[in-house]
C-alpha cells in the first residue's frame, strides 16, 4: 500500500568484472519495453501536444494541415458543450465518489468483523468486479426500462403515476449511471479498505476497549484515523476513475439527454475521432491529461507526506 | 502489406484457381441479409465460368469501417456507401468515377432522384449508384386508428394536415393499450435523425442548408424551422412520442405505440408484427399544403484503391440489372431504383401493397444536399433534433447546428471547388 | 450483534446476486413475450423455465458469431498479458540488477509515467495506427498495450527485494542477466506474474473504447464491443441479450472465483498505482 520505491543499488557496491558486457546485456533486456513505451506512450503524448496546435484531420484531404496556434484551445474553452461535459464529469465524480466510498467502507467494516458465513459474503461481494462492465450495463438497462422496468414498477407500487424515463431525463440520467457504476466497481474500494483495516494493529482496538470506547467511538478514533492513507488513495483513485467515465454513457445514453451525461472523454472522442478533428480533439486530450495527471500527482504528494 | 504478399503466394500455389475474386462490402441489416446471400450466389453462378467471382461481406457499422478503410487504404473492390456521403468521399479523393464501367441503358432507366444522388456536381460524373430508393411515411395500427375514430388517408394528396395529425395523436393517446401515440424512432442514432426529420423543415419551406450559397445560417435556423420543431417538442412534452430509451419495437412488438414515422426498411418487421392491421399513411402536410419525404440510400461505389476496377464494374452492373433491382425491392421493402424493375416487383407493381411508397418517392422526394460537408450537416442537425426532442431550446439548438456547419465549411476553405458556386 | 451482521450480509447478497440472477433466469426463458411481461417484476429473478434455446440462438447466429468474438478476446488477452509479462519483467530485472547508473532516473521516469491517463492518448494513437495501416487487426489491440510502466514497477519492486546473494552466486557462475531472469527471477515471481496477469486480463476483458475505435467487422472485434452492438441491435430480445451476457460473464466469474485469493491480492496491489 505504499508508493515509496526501494532504493536503487548503487553501481559501486557491486563487483566490477564484465561490467561493460553486462551493460549491453541489461540494455538489451530493457530495449523492448523501452521501445514500446516510447512508441505508444511517450510519442503519442508529445504528439497530442503538437497536434493540438494544428488543424490536423483524421482522413487525409485536399486542404493541407496548418498551424493554428492556440485557436483549438480557445475554441475548446469557449465551447459550451465542453464546459457542460466538464461539469457533468465533475458532477458524476461528486455523486459517485462519496457514495461508493462510503458504501465500500461500510461493507469492508462489516466483512472485517467475524460472523457466520463471512467468507461466503466476501466471495459474493467481489462478484461485480469480476463481471465485465458491458454485461453489467446491459443488466441495468433492463432495470431502467420504460414504462415497466423494475425501478418503474417499484415507484408504481409506491403510488407513482406514469413512469420515469430514468436514462432519458436530465434529472435522473446521471444518478442512474452513478448507481450502476457504484454497483459495478464498489468491490475495488471495498478490497482496498479491507486491506487497510487489516493493517490497523489490533492492540489499538484493545486499548480503546479498555478505555471503555463504544463501537462507534472505536470506529471514529481508531479505525478512521488508521485509514488515513487508504482514504486518500481510495478517494483520489475513485475520482480519477470517475473522470474516465465513458463506456456506460456511450452504451446507455450516448451523452444525452441534451448532453446531460456527456463526459470529458466522450466529448474528446466525439470531436477527435467521430468528427475527425484530430487537432481539436488533441487539445481536449491535453486538457484531460492535465486534469487527471494533477489528481494523480496530488495523491502522490499527499500519501508521501505521511 | 503482409496479407497482400500472402495472397499472392497463395495464388501462386493454386494454379487451378484462375478465377479473379473480388470482394464487396455491403451493409449488414436484418432485412438486407437474405438479398446479399442471393446476390452473391447469382453473380457467381453467372460469372464464375467467365473468370470472376465475388465475395460479399456484410459489415456492421459500415460507415466506421469505411472511414477506417479510407484511412488505411485497406478497402475491397466494391463498397456500399450511404448516398449523401458520396460528395465527401469524392472530395477527399477516395472514390473512382463509375461512368466508364456502367451500362448506358441502365443509366437511362434510373429514377432521376437516384441519378442526382450519385452525381458529383464539380465534374458531373457518377460516383455512386443505388439499387433502391427510399421514403419515409407514417405506418399505423389500424385497430387503434379505428378505435380513435381517425380518418385514414390513402393517397399522397389526401394526406393529413398538421391540425388533423395533431388531432389524431390526441385521440390516439386516449385509446386503451396506447402508451405513446407516435414513435419517431429516437432510438436510432446517426443518419436517421437528419434523414427522418429534414422533411419537417423542407415541407415548411426551410432546409438543412441553402443549396445555392451553401450556408446553413438562415436556412436551418429560420423561423419556419423553429416553428415546426417547436410543435414536435410540444408533442414530446405531452408524452406523445416514444422516448429515446424506449427501444425499437414499441410499434411492431409490444404495440404500445400507435403510429410510427419511419422508412421502408421496417417493412418486414412491421408486416410480421401487425399483419392485416398495418396501414400506410402518407407524409402529412406539416405546413399549409406542402409535403416532403427524404429519399436515396446505400449505393454501390468503387474505392480509388481498387485493383480490379473492370471486374468491379461488371459486378455493379450485375447488381443493378433489372432483375436484381426488383429482387432488392421485394426482399427489403425498398423502392426499385429502375423504372423497368417496378413492374417486376410484387410489392411496388400496380396494386401492390407498397404503391403509396412509390407514389411518394415519385412526387414529394427531396434529395439530401450533395456537398462534402454533408456528414457534418447531418450530424449537427441530428444532434439538434435529439436535443430539441429532449427538451432543449429550439432556436438555440438550431443556431448552434447552423453555426457548426458554417464553421466546418469555413475551416475547409469552402471545400473547393464548392466555394465557387457562391 | 451477529444476527444483525448476518442480516446485513444477506442484504448485500441480495443486492449483488439479484442482478446476476435476473440475467441468468431471463436467459433461460425462450419466450420473448413472456419475458417482456415480467422483466420488471419479481418473477424475473427466479427461473421458471429451463431452456437453452436462447443460448443456441446466440451461439449459432451467423451474423454475430459469439465464438469468433470469444476467440478474438482470448487471443488478444493472452498475447497482451503473456508478452507483457516477458517484456515488463525483463525491463524490471535489468533495472533491479543491472549496473548502469542511469537506472535511478529510469525508475523515476517509469513512476512519472503512471500519471498519464491512457484515455488521453487515444486521439494521437488512432492517427498513428491508421497511418501504419493497423486498423482492424489483432496487433492494434495488442502491441500498444504490452509494455506497462505499472507492471514494470511491480516487477521491479519484487526483484529488488530478492536476496543479493542469490543473484551474485549465479553471476559468479558466469550466468548472463537474461539467464538469471529466466532461471531465478521469473520462477520466484509467481505472485507478481499472477497480479499483473489478472490486472491485464481485467483491463483487456473490460476494454471497450479503444477496440470500438479500431475494429470494424466481426473479424477482429472483441466480446465487449460485440456485447454493446448486440445489445443495441437486439434491444427488444432480452432472452438473447441476457444469454449473450451470461456466456460472456460466466466463464470469467468462475475462473476468478477459483483463483479468488490471487484476484483479491491483485486488486489490492493495483491500488498502489492510483
Amino acid at each position: 500500500m505504499h508508493t515509496s520505491s526501494p532504493p536503487v543499488r548503487s553501481a559501486q557496491t557491486k563487483p566490477k568484472p564484465r561490467h561493460r558486457q553486462s551493460l549491453t546485456e541489461e540494455l538489451l533486456l530493457l530495449l523492448p519495453a523501452t521501445l514500446l513505451l516510447l512508441c505508444f506512450l511517450v510519442v503519442p503524448f508529445v504528439l497530442s501536444i503538437y497536434l493540438s496546435f494544428t488543424d490536423q484531420r483524421l482522413v487525409p484531404n485536399p486542404v493541407p494541415t496548418d498551424f493554428v496556434g492556440f485557436q483549438n484551445y480557445q475554441q475548446v474553452l469557449s465551447d459550451p458543450a465542453f464546459w457542460q461535459a466538464f461539469r457533468n464529469t465533475v458532477y458524476f465524480a461528486l455523486l459517485v465518489v462519496p457514495f461508493q466510498c462510503a458504501v465500500s467502507l461500510g461493507i469492508a467494516v462489516l466483512l472485517n468483523s467475524s460472523f457466520p458465513l463471512r467468507s461466503f459474503f466476501r466471495s459474493v461481494a467481489i462478484l461485480p468486479l469480476m463481471t465485465p462492465i458491458t454485461v453489467t450495463i446491459v443488466i441495468w438497462a433492463a432495470f431502467y426500462r420504460i414504462p415497466d422496468g423494475l425501478f418503474n414498477n417499484v415507484i408504481k407500487a409506491f403510488g407513482a403515476e406514469g413512469y420515469v424515463d430514468w436514462l432519458g431525463s436530465p434529472l435522473w440520467a446521471m444518478p442512474a449511471l452513478v448507481l450502476l457504476s457504484a454497483w459495478a466497481t464498489f468491490p475495488f474500494q471495498m478490497l482496498l479498505y479491507l486491506a487497510g483495516l487489516q493493517d490497523i494493529p489490533s492492540e489499538r482496538y484493545e486499548a480503546a476497549r479498555m478505555d471503555g470506547a463504544s463501537a462507534w467511538q472505536q470506529f471514529r478514533y481508531v479505525t478512521f484515523p488508521g485509514l488515513r492513507n487508504t482514504n486518500i488513495l481510495i478517494l483520489i483513485t475513485t475520482t480519477i476513475q470517475a473522470f474516465k467515465l465513458f463506456t456506460q454513457v456511450d452504451i446507455l445514453t450516448r451523452g444525452g439527454p441534451v448532453g446531460a451525461t456527456n463526459t470529458l472523454v466522450r466529448y474528446m472522442i466525439q470531436q477527435g475521432y467521430v468528427s475527425q478533428l484530430v487537432g481539436f480533439g488533441s487539445a481536449v486530450a491535453v486538457i484531460f491529461v492535465v486534469i487527471v495527471g494533477s489528481l494523480a500527482i496530488l495523491q502522490r504528494v499527499l500519501v508521501k507526506n505521511e | 502489406m503482409r496479407t497482400f504478399t500472402l495472397t499472392l503466394a497463395l495464388l501462386a500455389l493454386a494454379p487451378v484457381a484462375q478465377a479473379k475474386q473480388i470482394t464487396a462490402w455491403v451493409i449488414d441489416g436484418q432485412s438486407e441479409r437474405p438479398y446479399f446471400i442471393q446476390l452473391e450466389k447469382a453473380f457467381n453462378a453467372a460469372y464464375s465460368s467467365k473468370g470472376i467471382t465475388v465475395k460479399v461481406t456484410p459489415i456492421p457499422n459500415i460507415n466506421d469501417a469505411l472511414k477506417a478503410g479510407f484511412l488505411s487504404k485497406k478497402l475491397p473492390d466494391v463498397v456500399m456507401i450511404d448516398g449523401p456521403n458520396m460528395a465527401n468521399y469524392v472530395w477527399s479523393g477516395q472514390l473512382s468515377p463509375l461512368d466508364a464501367y456502367l451500362d448506358k441503358a441502365m443509366l437511362s432507366d434510373l429514377l432521376p432522384a437516384i441519378r442526382a444522388q450519385g452525381t458529383y456536381s464539380p465534374d458531373g460524373k457518377m460516383y455512386s449508384i443505388s439499387p433502391y430508393d427510399s421514403t419515409v411515411l407514417l405506418w399505423g395500427n389500424r385497430k387503434y386508428l379505428q378505435q380513435a375514430g381517425v380518418r385514414i388517408p390513402k393517397t399522397v394528396k389526401d394526406a393529413w394536415t398538421l391540425t388533423e395529425f395533431q388531432d389524431a395523436l390526441s385521440k390516439l393517446s386516449k385509446v386503451k393499450g396506447v402508451t405513446w401515440p407516435l414513435d419517431l424512432k429516437l432510438n436510432y442514432s446517426g443518419e436517421w435523425l437528419s434523414f427522418g426529420f429534414a422533411p419537417f423543415l423542407q415541407s415548411c419551406g426551410a432546409d438543412l442548408i441553402n443549396r445555392k450559397t451553401w450556408q446553413a445560417t438562415g436556412a436551418l435556423n429560420s423561423a419556419a424551422s423553429v416553428k415546426i420543431l417547436t410543435t414536435l417538442q410540444d408533442w414530446k412534452k405531452k408524452n406523445w412520442i416514444v422516448p429515446q430509451s424506449g427501444g425499437d419495437n414499441r410499434f411492431y412488438g409490444d404495440k404500445s405505440a400507435a403510429l410510427v414515422w419511419v422508412g421502408n426498411w421496417m417493412w418486414r418487421d412491421h408486416k410480421a408484427g401487425l399483419g392485416k392491421d398495418l396501414v400506410l399513411i402518407p407524409a402529412p402536410k406539416f405546413c399549409g399544403n406542402k409535403q416532403a419525404s427524404p429519399n436515396g440510400g446505400w449505393s454501390w461505389a468503387m474505392p480509388q484503391s481498387s485493383v480490379s476496377k473492370q471486374e468491379a464494374g461488371t459486378f455493379i452492373n450485375f447488381a443493378m440489372s433489372t432483375r436484381q433491382v426488383a429482387q432488392y425491392a421485394d426482399i427489403t421493402g425498398y423502392i426499385p431504383s429502375r423504372k423497368s424493375a417496378t413492374p417486376l416487383s410484387k410489392v411496388y407493381g400496380k396494386g401492390g401493397e407498397g404503391e403509396l411508397m412509390a407514389e411518394q418517392a415519385g412526387s414529394i422526394a427531396v434529395v439530401r444536399p450533395v456537398h462534402p460537408a454533408y456528414p457534418v450537416i447531418s450530424k449537427s442537425f441530428g444532434d439538434a433534433v435529439l436535443n430539441i426532442l429532449n427538451g432543449a431550446n429550439v432556436k438555440a439548438e438550431l443556431d448552434k447546428a447552423a453555426g457548426a456547419i458554417d464553421r466546418d465549411i469555413a475551416s475547409n476553405k469552402g471545400y473547393p471547388p464548392f466555394n465557387k458556386s457562391r | 450483534m451477529n444476527v444483525f451482521r448476518l442480516l446485513l450480509g444477506v442484504l448485500l447478497t441480495v443486492l449483488v446476486l439479484g442482478p446476476l440472477m435476473m440475467m441468468l433466469s431471463v436467459s433461460l426463458n425462450p419466450d420473448e413475450a413472456a419475458i417482456s411481461g415480467m422483466l420488471g417484476t419479481a418473477k424475473a429473478f427466479f427461473p421458471s423455465t429451463f431452456s437453452l434455446e436462447n443460448y443456441r440462438e446466440v451461439i449459432t447466429d451467423p451474423y454475430q458469431p459469439f465464438l469468433r468474438y470469444l476467440f478474438n478476446t482470448l487471443l488478444v488477452t493472452i498475447c497482451t498479458v503473456g508478452l507483457g509479462v516477458l517484456v515488463n519483467s525483463a525491463a524490471a530485472f535489468a533495472l533491479a540488477w543491472g549496473y548502469g547508473s542511469y537506472r535511478k532516473l529510469y525508475v523515476a521516469l517509469i513512476i512519472a509515467l503512471f500519471v498519464i491517463p491512457g484515455e488521453g492518448l487515444l486521439i494521437p494513437l488512432i492517427l498513428m495506427v491508421s497511418r501504419l495501416g493497423w486498423l482492424d487487426s489483432y496487433q492494434v489491440q495488442i502491441i500498444p498495450f504490452i509494455a506497462s510502466s505499472f507492471s514494470i514497477f511491480l516487477f521491479y519492486q519484487f526483484f529488488s527485494k530478492l536476496p543479493p546473494e542469490l543473484i551474485e552466486a549465479a553471476r559468479i557462475d558466469g550466468a548472463k542477466l537474461s539467464t538469471i531472469l529466466f532461471k531465478i527471477g521469473l520462477p520466484l515471481s509467481k505472485p507478481v506474474i499472477a497480479t499483473t496477469a489478472i490486472l491485464g486480463f481485467l483491463d483487456v476483458w473490460n476494454s471497450y473504447l479503444w477496440p470500438s475505435m479500431v475494429t470494424r467487422g466481426v473479424e477482429f472485434r472483441p466480446l465487449s464491443v460485440a456485447m454493446a452492438a448486440f445489445f443495441n441491435s437486439q434491444q427488444s430480445y432480452w432472452g438473447n441479450v441476457t444469454a449473450f451476457a451470461v456466456l460472456m460473464a460466466l466463464p470469467v466469474i468462475i475462473v476468478f472465483l477459483i483463483f479468488q485469493r490471487w484476484f483479491v491480492a491483485s486488486v489490492v496491489g493495483s491500488g498502489v498505482k492510483g
